[in-house]
């Protein structure tokens, strides 16, 4: 299959640089897979699963929140805000993520603001415990 | 030389060695932090250059597009976000930064947003207005932090409460030299600039054509937060490199500096005693003599 350059970067760090098959992401606007020989295609990412289908037909898959997807003359960029292969998740540590979230959110008096954040941790974290049961 | 000036000296140097225990343990901690923040502000310097690229290859390719983020209002108020360290003892560093800030601000009105403890006292000390204190410890602020930092700053920016937003931190040079530094964020001005030199290029060859979902602005407005906030990041990613390599050198110098004053002081110790001998001997010897 034909291969196209991929850069993917969060903020700790370059993640991956190399040659991929394909790699897919939820967008902001649903669910999303790039193919070598795209159309230049901007778009935002949102909280969800994303795989990247290597060079030799191996795949992997990891948790993507938030961040951007450029595909420019061939060049494929992603950058999110955080990159977490399925493997490297740490399933106790995104339990506990789930449960203070959770306990945040059942405050009533809770501000607009706060709620909306404790609502994306929550988000956050039952996306990374369902891929890391699943593995 | 009399005896309680001798004891006077010894405790000197004393209080000297004890000090020099001090500073070359911070010396060492310093050393040791400093590796992992070099490694930590190398590691996001790639990040920001592609997202950077990218913001500039979109801007490039596309025709016609506003944001908020990109139109000047007339405000003339600035915001100046100023990262400073957590303590002193490290050269220079604050008094730099700070520095830098008077000779930016002169004549200006403006508000800051300090991260460091260094800097939330020396504004409030100067009751400048100070947007929010949240962030006063700069060596635990992570990401999460910096994309609240950014939000913050697009919230103001797009009431219309500032007309520019920068950032004021040191920038890590290498490991001996560290300097304040300025970067614009907001409006995307600067950014401009680079823009419409990359634009020329542009005229030269094929404008691209870009797809976005859903459209163009709705993708940048999603983008630039988190664009500033990589900005924020990796200027205090640089920060903190730079206060600890500070830090390293000061208390290099100040280790060598009271060592050289130990060498110093037990040579005039030691002369003073061999001093002290010599004339009880020659006492001794004249009392003999004169029986």
């Amino acid at each position: 299959m034909a291969t196209f350059h991929l850069q993917i970067v969060d903020l700790d760090g370059l993640v991956f640089d190399g040659q991929a098959q394909q790699v897919s992401c939820r967008t902001i606007h649903g669910d999303l897979a790039i193919l070598a020989r795209h159309i230049n295609y901007v778009t935002a990412i949102a909280v969800g699963k994303a795989a990247v289908i290597f060079e030799d037909g191996s795949r992997r898959e990891a948790a993507c929140v938030g961040g951007m997807l450029s595909m420019m003359d061939g060049e494929c960029r992603l950058i999110s805000n955080t990159w977490e292969w399925v493997e490297e998740i740490d399933l106790e540590r995104a339990r506990k993520a789930k449960e203070k979230a959770l306990a945040r959110l059942e405050n009533p008096e809770l501000k607009e603001k706060t709620r909306a954040a404790a609502q994306l941790k929550l988000k956050r974290a039952e996306l990374r415990i369902s891929l890391a049961e699943k593995k | 030389m009399a005896a309680s000036n001798m004891k006077a000296v010894k405790l000197r140097m004393r209080s000297i060695e004890s000090t020099m225990q001090i500073t070359r343990a911070m010396q060492l901690v310093a050393a040791s932090k400093l590796r992992k923040a070099k490694e930590r502000a190398d590691a996001t310097r790639p990040t920001f250059k592609v997202l950077h690229d990218t913001l500039v290859d979109i801007a490039v390719g596309n025709t016609d597009f506003a944001s908020p983020y990109t139109e000047n209002n007339a405000n003339e108020k600035w915001l100046y976000v100023v990262i400073a360290g957590d303590r002193g003892m490290a050269g220079g560093y604050n008094a730099n930064v700070f520095r830098m800030m008077a000779e930016l601000t002169e004549g200006k009105e403006y508000d800051v947003l300090p991260l460091g403890k260094k800097a939330v006292d020396y504004y409030r000390r100067r009751e400048v207005n100070i947007v929010t204190e949240a962030f006063a410890e700069v060596a635990t602020i992570n990401m999460g932090d910096c994309l609240s930092i950014a939000d913050i700053i697009c919230e103001a920016y797009k009431k219309g409460e500032y007309g520019h937003i920068a950032v004021c931190y040191t920038g890590f040079i290498s490991m001996l030299t560290q300097r304040p530094a300025f970067s614009a964020l907001l409006p995307l001005s600067d950014f401009w600039k680079e823009v419409e030199e990359a634009e020329e290029r542009a005229r030269e060859t094929v404008r691209n054509l870009i797809l976005y979902e859903p459209d163009s602005v709705e993708v940048f407005n999603a983008i630039v937060p988190q664009y500033l906030a990589a900005l924020v990041y990796t200027a205090r990613n640089e920060a903190v490199a730079s206060e600890l390599a500070a830090r390293r050198t000061a208390m290099d110098a100040a280790t060598k500096n009271a060592g050289e004053m130990l060498d110093n002081l037990s040579l005039y110790y030691n002369r003073a005693r061999q001093a002290s001998i010599t004339q009880e001997i020659t006492e001794i010897v004249a009392g003999a003599e004169g029986t």
